[in-house]
């Protein structure tokens, strides 16, 4: 996983919202509320990234060591691609 | 020759006139032009929707206009009716297919000759409920064009204010608007209409559209959005704001909408949600089984520290109209000052006027009516107070032609009872500086004061 690289998945509507982002899914029609954080996520997956692509870009923007920060990363990429808003 | 053995055929009557229904929902105005069919379904059709129509004139600006048929239940359909996804709705630059197992229809932009921008045809089943589902199917699609939205939500109003208590099935919405004291403050208890005013301003609606296919809802009237109220069940009363991320979250999954896997649809509705959620603050309600509106009210005004009472005035005349014309068939009678001067000598800016519901075959020549004439827009809807010089029923295609003068003018306006206008009531009183003058002129003096050509071939017609 911290090689592959993550891309979002094609055609989801999303919306800022103060920090917060939210994604709806036309086809499950189900809304996903992402917070602060998760919301950063979704913004270097834009153009597609790799978990430590996303590590070294959050690293210097939160005060986290980075062995967390790829192990929470990971663990939210995995969730991003359940919600199928990431391609598998 | 041998006879014909005996045959008796007995048919519901059918009425011959088509039926024109202008609803104004959520400031969105369609038009349906309903085919001949049983009196009894138009009857109840026109009952149902009377207090969200409009006068159905041609110039009247609206969203769609439908040619609706209607046809007895199928038995044996062609194909089985897909439970998970019985509706089907395919939404175009260029077209728009709905469709359900009692009903279909389709509308495509602008077609020669009609006012409005889509226009089409749809049958349906002989059957109120299936009629009432296309309804909301067809607002559900036009009124996010225009950023509003139908939301699954009980609407209720406190004083001058609207509350939104969207919610799935289940989420107390009915109980709570059971629990009103005054029912004429429940906008709907199922779904109601959000949209924005020419300000940008957010507001609430009420809807035909009742839980158990109940009747209810008064007027057209909008109210000012306060705050949306996400109900909870609970074993105390609480109130929690919530951060607009949320409320838009839960909001969306109250939106009533129908298409499926439609990108452009999806964000139209997000885009929706987060401006509402942005303006108007959200809250989670915890409620009690026995908590009662007017508590749940008190403590909004609290966390609000907003006034409720200052009175809200109607963003457009035709919302006006439509709740005065509530008002007067509710109470039967109403007081009224008009103003201008087309009916002087004998009525003057500053009279007041008693005006009494009434029905068509009861009016006469002579009797000075009150009549909702519609704008091509909402504010240029007029109500106009006009002395009716005759009336004729042109025919069964359609209804009862109406000839009106303004005592001081020369022109005579006609117009079709519910098609180019609607006759409110008459007027049966007028007060002038606290004295009562009694309704001026009739027949007699109204031929005198005509002393025009118009009058003598009208006054022949009756036989007069």
């Amino acid at each position: 996983m911290p090689a592959d690289v993550l891309r979002r998945t094609d055609e989801l509507p999303f919306q800022r919202m103060k920090g917060e982002t939210l994604v709806v899914d036309p086809k499950t029609r189900e809304v996903h509320l992402l917070n602060e954080t998760a919301s950063r996520i979704w913004d270097l997956l834009e153009g597609g990234a790799t978990v430590l692509d996303m590590v070294r870009s959050l690293s210097e923007e939160y005060e986290v060591d980075e062995a967390t920060l790829t192990k929470q990363i990971a663990a939210f990429a995995i969730e991003l691609e359940a919600k199928r808003l990431l391609k598998p | 020759m041998q006879r014909k053995p005996p045959d008796i055929v007995t048919r519901a009557a059918l009425d011959d006139r088509s039926t024109d229904i202008m609803l104004s929902l959520g400031g969105v105005t369609g038009h349906l032009a309903l085919d001949p069919a049983p009196g009894p379904f138009l009857r109840q059709l026109r009952e149902r929707y009377q207090a969200f129509t409009v006068p159905a004139a041609p110039w009247v600006k609206r969203a769609f206009s439908l040619k609706v048929s209607f046809h007895s239940a199928v038995y044996h359909r062609p194909k089985p009716i897909s439970w998970d996804r019985p509706i089907d709705i395919r939404e175009t630059d260029h077209a728009l297919d709905v469709s359900r197992w009692d009903f279909r229809a389709h509308l495509e932009p602008r077609q020669a000759g009609v006012v409005g921008p889509w226009a089409g045809t749809a049958s349906c089943e002989l059957n109120p409920l299936a009629f009432d589902s296309m309804l909301r199917i067809l607002w559900s699609v036009f009124l996010p064009r225009t950023g509003g939205a139908l939301l699954h939500a009980c609407g209720l109003r406190s004083d001058e204010v609207g509350f939104v208590f969207p919610g799935v099935s289940g989420a107390g919405k009915s109980t709570l608007a059971a629990k009103m004291p005054d029912h004429d403050h429940v906008l709907s208890d199922e779904i109601v209409a959000v949209g924005m005013d020419e300000l940008g301003r957010w507001r609430i609606s009420g809807t035909p559209f009742w839980g158990d296919f109940k009747r209810g809802g008064g007027s057209i009237r909008s109210w000012p959005l306060h705050a949306l109220s996400f109900l909870q069940q609970s074993d105390q009363l609480a109130l929690t704001p919530i951060a607009p991320g949320q409320a838009a979250r839960r909001l969306l999954e109250c939106f009533l909408c129908f298409q499926h896997n439609d990108v452009a649809i999806a964000e139209r509705n997000m885009a929706v949600a987060v401006n509402l959620c942005q303006q108007v603050p959200g809250f989670v309600s915890q409620v009690r089984k026995d908590t009662a509106p007017a508590d749940i009210f008190g403590v909004l005004r609290a966390k609000l520290a907003k006034n409720f009472s200052e009175k809200d005035t109607p963003p457009t005349v035709r919302e006006v109209i439509s709740e005065f014309r509530w008002s007067l068939n509710k109470h039967g009678k109403y007081a009224y000052k008009p103003r201008g001067t087309s009916m002087r000598p004998w009525l003057k800016t500053g009279d007041s006027l008693f005006i009494e519901t009434v029905f068509e075959d009861e009016l006469v020549p002579g009797d000075i009516l009150l009549y909702w004439s519609p704008g091509e827009t909402p504010d240029g809807d007029q109500l106009t107070c006009h002395r009716m010089i005759a009336k004729t029923d042109s025919g069964k295609s359609t209804g009862v032609h109406v000839y009106a003068k303004g005592d001081a003018v020369s022109s005579v306006q006609r117009f079709e009872n519910g098609r180019q206008a609607e006759i409110l009531g008459k007027v049966v009183g007028v007060s002038r500086d606290g004295k009562d003058l009694g309704v001026p002129g009739r027949l007699g003096n109204l031929a005198r004061l005509l002393g025009s050509l118009v009058a003598t071939p009208v006054l022949r017609m009756r036989g007069r």
